[in-house]
């Protein structure tokens, strides 16, 4: 039989309303990136602000090796916090799934709730709490576990620990789905082969889940490259991430064409490693 | 290869019971089936036995070991999920090979000893593919390959053929009994198909209501059911309420049967008269048998290779299964062998 129709909608409208997100795309996105890109080549005035220039100074300065120390410290901050954040979300999102489903959804909740806090909040409640003046130091001392009240932030430690706080849902939330389809009855099956329960899992749940493992790993790995403010209220100046220098350069320095290289820079890493982790998630099919 | 012995076990979950102080001994090197209706306890049952799950009491011994005091990856059972449980991860022929390497077996031996099993479950020559790439029936023979690699004392299936599609069961069926007779393993088999368990059991437990309600072959669990669950559960039957009048006869719809009674009834006890289908004979005129009930013919329905006639006897219904070539409204007789209906208490 025929179906002339087939692939072929006769109303139109569809397309149409495919406008309307393109549009924002073009005006949100697309837009400002060219800004920034065309930024980056301009030419810098001192004491004044720029001036429209087709140089490759910001480029020539952004390789510089200090930039390339601080390209190089963003990098392993964000490998650091991504793998103890794994650390701490594998096996908590691996019992989760076990849970009855009724039991998951409290939690699920509560780490959805955590996503919708800013970072603002989220850095300045640990600042709060590693403080010397009102910190759990203090809480410490009362217990007499303490001597004196200590003052843990800035540090490169209060930095990890935030950045491991607020990415720790989005790793769960990430790990979640293919944990709970991971079948129970494969371990058990191993079990009645002979695999002891560490054996199984390193032959079984952990060769299913590595795909899952990884993307997370390079969603978080991306995420803490992007964050400005958990390092900047958090960490030392020599902890700051490459996001704080674009400020720092942007802001303060009145440095708009070196803060768009460096972006420009950022943002292709960014997107390097977003394009790694869409071939992971395909050849795992 | 010894008995398995199942030692009053129960188990519960929370506050839901799933199996109710269960004590069996299975003969060795035979082929048993759990039967039962959906929830009645037959997986808890099988899952107890691999060590799955621990009992909330009683013990299981095989001979003189005591096996639920061994754990689970030690016990040396086999056993196909109801889902086959495959690795998806692996091809194949590791996949069978899967116990013989966590056991240290060399690579050589495991491929030979995968390529046997291939052989054994008809599949030889894909021991390289991919698990995705398996038909329903391939994966539920590669299951079975896998779980026979370690030559098991034991070979648990949980509803291993419900996923397949009824020629292919029916063919499986024969297949698993063969099987089952060349090694010799003692093989336990969950369904709840009782054409199922008839075609390949050497023994059926019959289960219900979180119990064992009769263990036994299956001509006599068909033909002597215990009770009125199992009665009820294994094929049709009809159900006669009838009074006990003395040791060995009863009254039902009017008349009276001399049938042989279990000593443990009393005189003017209800019972139920359970007959089948197959073994009640109609007649159109009043035939020169001693066990006979008069009634009229209500509905005929052809099944293809048999007729079912239902039949008014007093205000109550019986099923009668044979050729015949009466119709609606026809007054007509019934009679049987007392032999063949069996008294249940009520
Ligand atoms: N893990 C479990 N948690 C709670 N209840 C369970 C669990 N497994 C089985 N049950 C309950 O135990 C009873 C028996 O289940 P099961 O052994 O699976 O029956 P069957 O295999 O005969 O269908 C059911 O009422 C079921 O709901
Ligand atoms: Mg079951």
């Amino acid at each position: 039989m025929n179906h002339p129709s087939y692939g072929k909608p006769k109303n139109r409208w569809p397309y149409f309303l495919l406008t309307y997100p393109a549009i924002m795309i073009l005006l949100l996105f697309f837009v400002p990136l060219c800004i920034m890109f065309a930024l980056s080549f301009f030419k810098r005035i001192q004491s004044a602000f720029f001036e429209p220039a087709f140089v490759f100074e910001n480029y020539v300065r952004a390789f510089s090796t200090f930039f390339l120390q601080r390209i190089g410290v963003s990098l392993w901050v964000a490998a650091v916090a991504a793998f103890i954040c794994l650390l701490i979300a594998f096996p908590f999102t691996f019992f989760l799934s076990r849970l009855r489903r009724s039991r998951q959804v409290p939690y699920l909740v509560l780490l959805i709730s955590i996503l919708s806090l800013s970072e603002v909040i989220i850095a300045f409640s640990w600042s709060l709490l590693l403080s010397k003046t009102s910190g759990i130091s203090n809480l410490l001392v009362a217990l007499k576990l303490l001597d004196a009240p200590v003052s843990w932030a800035p540090g490169f430690v209060a930095m990890l620990s935030a950045l491991v706080y607020i990415s720790l849902p989005l790793a769960i939330i990430v790990l979640y789905p293919s944990l709970s389809r991971l079948d129970v009855s494969l371990t058990e099956a191993a079990t009645t082969l002979g695999a002891s329960p560490i054996v199984s899992f390193f032959n079984v749940v952990l060769p299913n889940v590595r795909q899952a493992l990884l993307t997370t790993f390079i969603l978080v790995f991306i995420f803490v490259l992007g964050s400005y403010l958990i390092p900047q209220v958090l960490g030392r100046p020599e902890h700051w991430t490459l996001p704080v220098h674009i400020t720092d350069q942007a802001l303060l320095k009145s440095n708009m064409p070196l803060a768009a290289a460096l972006a420009m820079l950022l943002l292709i890493a960014s997107a390097g490693l977003s394009l790694l982790t869409l071939r992971l998630g395909r050849s795992q099919l | 290869m010894p008995n398995l012995i199942i030692q009053a076990i129960s188990k519960r979950f929370g506050q839901t019971v799933a199996l109710e102080d269960v004590s069996l001994t299975l003969p060795e090197a035979k082929l048993i089936c759990f039967l039962g209706p959906s929830g009645c306890g037959k997986t808890t049952l099988l899952r107890l036995i691999a060590g799955l799950e621990q009992a909330s009491s009683g013990k299981i011994f095989l001979g003189e070991t005591e096996l639920s005091a061994i754990a689970a990856h030690k016990r040396n059972i086999g056993m196909v999920f109801q889902s086959f449980a495959l690795f998806p991860h692996l091809n194949v022929a590791n996949n069978i090979a899967y116990g013989l390497k966590i056991r240290g077996v060399d690579k050589l031996t495991r491929l030979k000893r995968a390529e046997e099993l291939l052989e054994l479950v008809q599949l030889s020559g894909l021991g390289k593919r991919h698990i995705s790439q398996l038909s329903g029936g391939q994966r539920q023979r590669i299951a079975m390959a896998r779980a026979l690699a370690l030559e098991p004392d034991l070979f648990l299936l949980d509803e291993p053929l419900s996923a397949l599609d009824a020629k292919l069961r029916e063919a499986m069926q024969v297949e698993l009994k063969l099987l089952q007779q060349r090694l010799g393993i003692t093989t336990i088999v969950v369904t709840h198909d009782q054409q199922e368990a008839m075609t390949m059991a050497d023994v059926i437990v019959v289960m219900g209501e979180n119990r064992v309600q009769q263990i036994g072959a299956p001509l006599e669990i068909y033909h002597k059911p215990k009770n009125r669950f199992v009665a009820d559960f294994i094929g049709s039957n009809n159900f006669i309420p009838a009074l006990v009048k003395d040791t060995q006869s009863v009254s039902a719809l009017g008349s009276i049967f001399e049938i042989a009674l279990p000593k443990s009834l009393k005189v003017g006890a209800q019972v139920a008269l359970s007959i089948r289908p197959e073994k009640l004979q109609l007649y159109s005129s009043e035939p020169p048998k001693s066990s006979k009930l008069a009634g009229t013919i209500k509905f005929i329905r052809d099944l293809g290779s048999t007729v079912e006639t239902f039949v008014e006897v007093a205000g109550h219904e019986l099923s009668v299964k044979g050729i015949q070539h009466l119709a609606t409204g026809d007054k007509v007789w019934l009679s049987f062998d007392p032999a063949d209906a069996v008294i249940l208490e009520v």
